[in-house]
């Protein structure tokens, strides 16, 4: 799954721990989630949305089957 | 954003809470099974029910640990959760299938001393490493 969560948290200015502390999620996570070694669950994709103000599909994109 | 709320670390805070909780009721399971031990193999106690008090108390503190990892784990986010996930997999599916070839190798008689902390020792071992791998995969 592609994303843009690294794209988001620069325009904000933000490191990957804020961005951790503000999901409550390991810095680590938000590491692997970027580099697209791990997938968010559905909770903390929603979480990230409401977090960033926008649709789901706008930060995450299923890239498989194609 | 608030930088001192991104300072906090609340997730690290709270793993970092459960890590010490797990590392006092370790010690102090570890510490009742020297002690029991100790007091077994010197015959401290006078009387039966005292050492089995002393068993007791040690089995006790272990149920302590066991408590305090599973918090633990329910508090880790999902990756951690799925990391912790297969190494645990990964030393119980060592821990039996070696656990039974080592009962193998004992009834055969090609092991001839057998020990409990053997398997113990196989089990943390396979799970230490499952973590180790699982934490290096995602970094």
């Amino acid at each position: 799954m592609k994303n843009k969560l690294k794209v988001l948290r620069a325009e904000r200015d933000w490191t990957q721990a804020d961005l951790a502390n503000e999901l409550d999620v390991s810095r680590q996570t938000i590491n692997a989630i970027e580099k697209g070694k791990f997938d968010p669950s559905l909770p903390l994709a929603f979480k990230a949305a409401r977090l960033f103000e926008m649709a789901i599909e706008d930060i995450f994109t299923d890239v498989t089957g194609q | 954003m608030d930088k001192t709320t991104a300072a906090t670390g609340a997730y690290e805070a709270r793993t970092a809470k459960h890590g010490i909780k797990i590392i006092i009721w370790s010690l102090a399971w570890a510490g009742s099974m020297i002690f029991a031990d100790m007091a077994a193999a010197y015959q401290w106690f006078p009387s039966e029910w005292m050492t089995l008090l002393s068993i007791a108390a040690n089995f006790g503190t272990g149920v302590g640990v066991v408590l305090a990892y599973m918090k633990f784990l329910k508090d880790q986010d999902e990756l951690q959760r799925s990391i912790q996930l297969n190494a645990l997999g990964l030393a119980v599916g060592v821990g039996l299938v070696g656990g039974f070839t080592y009962s193998l190798l004992v009834t055969t008689g090609y092991i001839v001393d057998e020990e409990v902390t053997d398997m113990i020792l196989l089990i943390l071992g396979t799970y230490m490493a499952g973590v180790a791998v699982g934490q290096i995969r995602y970094r």
